[in-house]
């Protein structure tokens, strides 16, 4: 769903701009929106049970694809707030706010002040990699940016927040020194990894990995036969051990690389799809842990 | 002009039109455009902290993960601070787990830093610096707090990182003076960025 229809929209929104209450916040309830399933995770540990996480999409959509409903819209229409990526791995939401009336509804966004890096693949440009949301001191950052920006929207409850969000963040740490005592003994300036995804990146560099190549710097872009040649190429170069490919990519092209190349190949999630639970970020985000671990040190 | 060269035939010469107008409508057009844009400019400058905004120069990808690691550990520090009524030390905040003081949470590459705090009035430094010869880069974390307690009012924090090429450098009030280069300014539990 890359832009919604004007006439669609225009239909869509007129029983909802009716239906529209501006009510203070802070003076019952909140309300968050979330664009990806992260941000649920991530916003549900810090509100506790003290506000409602509203998945913007339903669980398992593909947001490229898909086209919203009435009753999507009309959820958008009682957000206080809705944390979004803003990087380019969101831009859906836009277009349904303004078909919903919500144009103006304040956006969290917790990229803000992390260290972002470029797009791989693309020298000089100026894109920043939006999947800053597979990483864990990363997450961790994010979810205090936007505990406090929730406090501000809440101040009852900004205390609360503060606790839940240094819960979520030790636990978090807790994952991210298992994954690092297991690396442990590694010579990891000499491990060099290729990945299918660009998505990888941010959390390859907390754990002081090196990614030497990306396969398919973009969602849904395979690559040409040259683009093939040359990366089996760069691998080769590098000298590649580990190929990580998304969950579940089947493509002939990953299969001409390892028998051209020899390295392994495992699989990472994406982190994006799947049900809409507090403690799906930890899970997903533990498998890929033990997925990168057993890449590297060759065990499993 | 009018030329006349015999009684039943008279030449007009028209001369080229003066390219001065067409040059003065460019230039006002251009004008106009870059008087729009700074109206604009000026427009998105005022509307303060609410636009997302990029974190510090580019960076490698193992100074930062020491960045990041700072930032993220500044709420932690300012929590002990409550708790204990004092800046925690570096052992302080290795012992809770806290990288980049704990450099177990770091990857084996970032593990040889040394950190010491340096106290500045009501607020703190913690200097990071490289305990090898590898060549990394310094590192320094400021704390203070930037609109005191008081009742009905909750404290706000200031939060820098800055960073130095080399070790030893000098921590003065004055950090760019002495080649450091701050990296983040961050402001109040909002978390407003301010460009470095």
């Amino acid at each position: 769903m890359r832009w919604l229809p004007r006439g669609l929209a225009a239909l869509l929104a007129v029983p909802l701009l009716l239906a529209s209450e501006a009510r203070p916040a802070a003076t019952r309830r909140l309300k968050i929106g979330v664009t990806l399933l992260p941000y649920y995770s991530w916003t549900a540990n810090v509100v506790g049970g003290a506000a409602d996480v509203v998945p913007a999409l339903p669980a398992g959509t593909d947001p490229h694809t898909y086209q919203p409903k009435p009753e999507d819209l009309a959820s958008l229409q009682s957000l206080d707030a809705i944390v979004v990526n803003g990087l380019g791995h969101d831009e859906f939401i836009d277009p349904m706010l303004q078909a919903a009336g919500r144009a103006s509804l304040p956006r969290i966004r917790p990229n803000e002040a992390l260290p972002l890096m470029p797009v791989s693949g693309e020298p000089g440009a100026t894109a920043k990699n939006s999947h800053s949301f597979i990483a864990i001191t990363g997450a961790i950052q994010q979810t205090q940016t936007i505990a406090r920006s929730l406090g501000r929207l809440d101040p009852r409850n900004d205390a609360l927040y503060a606790r839940n969000a240094a819960a979520y963040a030790g636990r978090l740490r807790a994952l991210l020194a298992g994954a690092l005592s297991r690396l442990d003994g590694v010579d990891t300036s000499k491990v060099r990894v290729a990945t299918v995804h660009d998505g990888y990146a941010y959390l390859f560099r907390e754990l002081g990995l090196t990614v030497a190549a990306v396969v398919q710097p973009r969602h849904g872009l395979e690559p040409s036969a040259r683009q093939l040649a040359d990366t089996i190429d760069r691998i080769r170069k590098a000298g590649v051990g580990v190929l990580f490919i998304e969950m579940d990519l089947k493509s002939t092209y990953v299969d001409t690389i390892f028998r051209e190349t020899g390295c392994r190949v495992l699989r990472l999630s994406h982190m994006a799809g799947g049900a809409y639970t507090a403690d799906a970020f930890e899970r997903d985000m533990k498998a890929n842990l033990d997925a990168i671990v057993a890449g590297v040190t060759g065990k499993t | 002009m009018h030329a006349v060269t015999d009684e039943s035939f008279e030449e007009i010469v028209v001369a080229p039109r003066s390219a001065r107008r067409e040059t003065v409508g460019v230039l006002l057009t251009i004008a106009g455009i870059v008087a729009l844009c700074a109206v604009r400019f000026a427009l998105l400058s005022r509307a303060g902290g609410e636009r997302e905004v990029a974190a510090g120069p580019s960076l490698s990808p193992a100074d930062a993960t020491i960045f990041q690691s700072l930032i993220v550990a500044a709420e932690s520090v300012a929590s002990l601070r409550e708790a204990d009524g004092r800046w925690p030390s570096p052992a302080r905040l290795q012992s809770e787990g806290l990288p980049p003081f704990e450099p177990a949470l770091l990857p084996q590459d970032l593990r040889g830093y040394r950190w010491e705090e340096y106290a500045r009035g009501a607020g703190v430094d913690y200097v990071g610096q490289e305990a090898g010869s590898r060549g990394r880069a310094s590192f320094l974390l400021r704390l203070e707090d930037s609109e005191p307690a008081g009742q009905g009012k909750t404290s706000s924090l200031l939060v820098e990182v800055w960073t130095h090429p080399r070790r030893d450098p000098r921590v003065v009030d004055a950090l760019g003076s002495a080649g450091w280069t701050r990296l983040v300014s961050l402001e109040g539990r909002a978390g407003t960025v301010k460009r470095p």
